[in-house]
């Protein structure tokens, strides 16, 4: 009785708060998942050894923060019961009850969440995913259809000029159809055309190829006083102009918009199609599928995390009632 | 000549300091009004920025400080509606042109939004947290005038203090709670996992956390006064430091 009566005293709510906020900046102040070499090389070996006696370098999945979590939402039932047969303010009873929602949900999360990975090819099927090194089934196909970077059209365009007679080196940030004055000198220049993959086709017009900065250009108006002259400078080859005074160099800087791997999902005669983005993960059959990584080297492979977590529709809940709570506890208090 | 809409949010929040230093000794209310002024200018900087970039100007230093300049002069100006917080008014005049001038020194360029950032839930996400950052700004204010004038003014006025700040308090730590949960839930959609131990989201979980407790301190044990000032003023400094010193000091997946 006496220990119930102080697992449910309020003051052991502050104790128990103030522990919690203690241990959460020691998480931040060692780095968490490192491996033993980097430890040992950052703290010395009898730093490494208080660490992992006391699981510092994984403290927030250890178990005695577990243990104090659990202390917490123990003695935050006990208050709730007591604040329930007080008949007190809904709003607050709310919220308390959803943080212990949120805590089990992420209890189920910690126990039974699967997190992997799975890495495929344009038109490669795939059957299951990895978790670490193990293999993991999905009970379902899955094919990459295209996987594409999209870029974004770039407003700025970083340009180095070089004047052949003064041996000077200048710089610029220019935006498309701005005039720009080459300072001490009569030349100016600006941006008439932005072109992300030059080509020339059979019939000798310019076209741009694709969508992807395969060959990046910009056309150029040179002017001075007396001549005006259109140029276009490339990004990737540097022709040199040896009847001019000046010369252009294109610093490209290639800005990508979002990855999308477009994916057919087969389970019998059912079939869905879906892109999905960073922003645009695909669920299906409590899997959900998240752009996670690419190669720029292999351009016809995407990386996808996959994760099945029952945790969190709990978790969810859990915050839905958080705010119901607290918007319930400022109406009834109407500052 | 013709000024930027951010000069004149400077000028302005300037102007409303020397305002209202002459408020306080020739006993007339103009302060407030300047102040007004530079945040209409304020928010039509955000507002154009906006219009521009195509997306919420809310992806670098500079446009949060702006935000954050924004959002603080907010929440003074309601609250000076309620309370008439005026004798306020200097200091948060004082902090918006400090801000200002710091931003001034910060890359103004609009950057294209990363992949990871293109979503909707950047706006609820960002905003949810300065308009709590403004509330709790205040507080702290009005809790350094406490500690600085205790010994000066009367229990009356001094328990009025508490009891504003405390209003600030929990009005503001609504915000922060709908800013941690809608975080929360674009990692999810985002990264793949709702809670990742980052140190941004740690941090930002302290901090919340250090306002719970002044919340509960208060509820519980009727702590008042000076012990529930020192927790405000705590809270404020995990909160800078959140915003602030992580991206210095801790590496993580906040870092843009």
């Amino acid at each position: 009785m006496r220990l119930l009566r102080l697992l449910s005293s309020p003051r052991l709510t502050l104790i128990l708060l103030a522990i919690i906020i203690l241990v959460l900046i020691l998480g931040t102040l060692i780095p968490q998942g490192l491996s033993s070499q980097e430890y040992i090389k950052k703290y010395g070996i009898n730093l490494f050894r208080i660490f992992n006696f006391f699981k510092l370098t994984n403290l927030y999945h250890s178990f005695c923060f577990f243990f104090l979590l659990f202390l917490f939402a123990f003695n935050l039932f006990l208050c709730t019961l007591r604040n329930l047969k007080s008949r007190k303010n809904t709003g607050l009873i709310i919220t308390h009850i959803s943080i212990i929602v949120i805590l089990s949900g992420s209890l189920i999360t910690a126990i039974f969440r699967k997190k992997g990975f799975l890495g495929i090819y344009e038109g490669q099927i795939k059957e299951d995913f990895l978790i670490g090194e193990k293999s993991f089934p999905l009970n379902f196909k899955i094919i990459l259809e295209d996987f594409t970077v999209e870029y974004y059209e770039p407003d700025i365009h970083q340009l180095y000029v070089y004047l052949k007679d003064k041996d000077k080196k200048f710089f610029f940030k220019a935006k498309n159809l701005e005039n720009y004055k080459i300072p001490g000198t009569d030349y100016s220049f600006r941006i008439l055309k932005y072109i992300c993959d030059f080509f020339i086709d059979e019939s000798g017009k310019i076209i741009n190829k694709s969508f992807q900065p395969k060959n990046p250009a910009v056309l150029l108006e040179i002017k001075t006083p007396q001549t005006k002259e259109e140029r276009w400078i490339f990004a990737k080859e540097r022709p040199r102009h040896k009847d001019s005074n000046i010369e252009f160099f294109y610093d490209f800087r290639e800005l990508i918009k979002d990855y999308k791997s477009k994916v057919k999902i087969i389970e019998g005669e059912k079939v869905l199609t879906k892109t999905i983005r960073v922003n645009e993960p695909l669920k299906y059959k409590g899997y959900i599928f998240y752009q996670a990584s690419y190669n720029p080297e292999e351009p016809d492979w995407t990386g996808l995390q996959v994760s099945k977590d029952p945790g969190y529709p709990v978790v969810f809940l859990g915050f839905i009632l958080l705010v119901i709570g607290l918007f319930g506890n400022f109406y009834k208090k109407k500052i | 000549m013709r000024f930027s809409l951010f000069e004149l949010t400077l000028i302005f929040y300037f102007l409303s300091i020397i305002f209202y230093l002459l408020d306080i000794f020739k006993n007339k209310k103009i302060g407030d009004k300047i102040l007004i002024l530079g945040f209409i200018f304020n928010s039509l900087l955000i507002f154009e920025r906006w219009r521009l970039a195509q997306r919420p100007p809310l992806a670098n230093m500079y446009e949060a400080i702006v935000f954050f300049s924004w959002s603080v002069a907010l929440a003074y100006l309601i609250f000076d509606l309620k309370f008439k917080l005026r004798f306020l008014g200097l200091f948060v005049g004082i902090l918006l042109s400090l801000n200002f001038v710091f931003a001034s020194f910060l890359d103004s360029e609009i950057y294209s939004l990363v992949p990871a950032l293109r979503s909707n839930w950047l706006a609820i996400h960002v905003i949810s947290y300065f308009l709590g950052y403004g509330l709790l700004t205040i507080s702290f204010i009005l809790s350094l005038f406490y500690l600085f004038s205790f010994n000066k003014l009367s229990l009356d006025i001094l328990k009025k203090f508490d009891f504003w700040s405390y209003q600030l308090v929990s009005f503001g730590f609504l915000f922060l709670t709908i800013g941690l949960l809608t975080g929360a839930v674009w990692a999810n959609v985002c990264w793949g996992s709702y809670w990742s131990w980052d140190p941004k989201e740690t941090w930002a979980l302290i901090t919340w956390l250090i306002y719970l407790f002044y919340l509960h301190s208060r509820y519980l044990e009727g702590g008042k006064g000076k012990r529930s000032l020192y927790l405000n003023l705590l809270g404020f400094f995990s909160l800078l430091f959140t915003f602030f010193g992580v991206n210095f000091l801790l590496s993580g997946l906040h870092s843009y």
